[in-house]
């Protein structure tokens, strides 16, 4: 099964962000609970796109720069 | 004759201080570095009980002794034999109490061989001194590669292998494989050319390219100790894991690379990240980012149970009684500091009103006095001011009255 490509390397980055935030003293209680569902919402993001069973795809690059299937 | 030498006057060495100094010579004249000799060898008798080698190279002129000590030779890869053409690799020294110098040697290697491995030396030296392996010019892998680029023979185990790996790490990668020799005189430019191309690839960009060989011998493995292929790794704009052969084996392109794998399973293992471990990642993070939530939680409800507490809360009656008694209390206060504050103030401004009461000239006007002033509105204090004829106010008590001077009659100021 394919998934929807995601940015890991982005969403990882902004998962830090919105932990920092909620273990930032100086935020009210609102924003802490905006931000958790934030970072509850990328997390199954992420989570899902990692668990995704699927095969790779294998490609050959040829003189001509042409993908073709690898066998 | 003897004693006539000892009175020379010439320094007198000990055995120790000449041999001494032999071995500084030696130390000098080679720098202190390894230096590598060519010869057959020649008295070989195998390994000792301790596993060391004692034997010489030789060829038409010279012999040159040589010890090979048991934790070096042991790393030997094949069998030395008298008369066989070497070339070995090691430092000369001077055995002071047989008085010999001597090579102690760190490498030994058949001829063939050694030629190889002096190319090797040559062009490493020759490529460190121009920057080629600077740690400054290495570049980082991404994290979360979406392509993969590989150069190997698609035909080989290691491609397999690498595959393996990537299903089981990483299986969101995409993978194009860039096909090329890996042994051969017409690799190198194989190699050079795959990289290239994948390098012109847009369409998917490649970020991370894997140089995979596996194991062979050093005349195997020779296309990545070509020079054009250390040129194309070190002109790569995509950051190139090199891999090849075993974890002993280096090549020239291990040294350029970004990075260098100790097998091709291991160079997939640094390209990508593991799916397993980043999902155990997530999960940590989500019990971190729960406690922490559960303790802001916590913290709101003691912050709720404070409010909740408060007599403001418990008692919004009493609250609003209590502040109600003290406003009017405030009240009170307030309108007896306002009549105090009169009271003062208009004591106070009584006696100059009395004074300028008195001072006032209409209040002379009473007791029958009159003023005369001219219409303009000056008051009138000397006859000699006005003249016959002119109209003149005269102003009473009560009212006024508006004349014309019959005669003027001039005198002095009354009451001087």
């Amino acid at each position: 099964m394919a998934t929807k490509p995601i940015d890991l390397a982005k969403s990882f980055a902004e998962l830090e962000k919105l932990e920092a935030v909620i273990n930032d003293a100086g935020r009210g209680f609102h924003k802490k609970v905006e931000t958790m569902q934030a970072a509850l919402a990328i997390l199954h993001e992420l989570r899902q796109h990692l668990q995704a069973k699927q095969k790779i795809q294998v490609e050959t690059l040829d003189d001509n720069l042409q993908c073709k299937p690898f066998d | 004759m003897q004693e006539e030498l000892l009175h020379v006057d010439e320094p007198i060495y000990s055995v120790e201080e000449v041999t001494q100094r032999i071995t500084a010579a030696i130390s000098s004249e080679f720098s202190g570095l390894p230096i590598w000799v060519r010869g057959e060898i020649s008295n070989y008798r195998g390994r000792n009980q301790k596993g060391h080698m004692y034997f010489s190279l030789k060829d038409e002129r010279a012999t040159l002794p040589l010890v090979f000590f048991a934790g070096k030779n042991a790393q030997l890869d094949f069998e030395p034999d008298e008369g066989m053409a070497v070339i070995a690799c090691g430092q000369l020294n001077v055995y002071a109490p047989h008085g010999r110098y001597q090579l102690i040697v760190e490498r030994l290697l058949p001829e063939g061989r050694g030629k190889l491995f002096l190319q090797f030396e040559k062009l490493k030296r020759k490529l460190d001194e121009q920057g080629l392996f600077a740690a400054a010019t290495k570049q980082p892998l991404p994290a979360f590669p979406v392509t993969l680029g590989i150069v190997t023979s698609p035909t080989g185990a290691v491609i397999r292998d690498i595959l393996k790996i990537v299903q089981k790490r990483y299986p969101a990668v995409r993978v194009l494989v860039a096909p090329a020799q890996v042994q051969g005189e017409q690799a190198a430019a194989s190699i050079v050319k795959a990289i290239e191309r994948l390098h012109r690839c847009q369409q998917p960009q490649v970020d991370t390219i894997i140089l995979a060989r596996g194991g062979g011998s050093i005349e195997d493995l020779w296309p990545f100790n070509e020079e054009a292929v250390a040129r194309a790794i070190f002109a790569a704009k995509i950051p190139i894991i090199s891999a090849v052969g075993h974890e002993t084996d280096f090549t020239i392109s291990d040294f350029v690379a970004d990075v260098r794998a100790a097998t091709p399973t291991h160079a997939a293992e640094l390209a990508l990240p593991n799916c397993e471990e980043l999902l155990r990642e997530l999960d940590h993070t989500g019990k971190r980012l729960l406690t922490a939530m559960e303790q802001e939680l916590e913290l709101a409800k003691e912050a709720h149970q404070r409010f909740a507490s408060a007599t403001v809360f418990r008692f919004p009656e009493k609250f609003i009684v209590d502040r109600q008694q003290m406003l009017d209390r405030l009240c009170e206060q307030l309108d007896f500091k306002i009549g105090d504050w009169l009271h003062t103030r208009r004591a106070s401004l009584l006696a100059p009103a009395q004074r300028l009461v008195a001072l006032n000239p209409l209040q002379v006007l009473q007791r029958g006095f009159a003023l005369a002033q001219k219409p303009s509105g000056p008051i009138l204090q000397d006859a000699s001011k006005v003249k016959r004829g002119e109209p003149i106010v005269v102003r009473l008590h009560r009212g006024s009255l508006d004349c014309k001077v019959e005669q003027t009659h001039k005198g002095k100021p009354r009451g001087c």
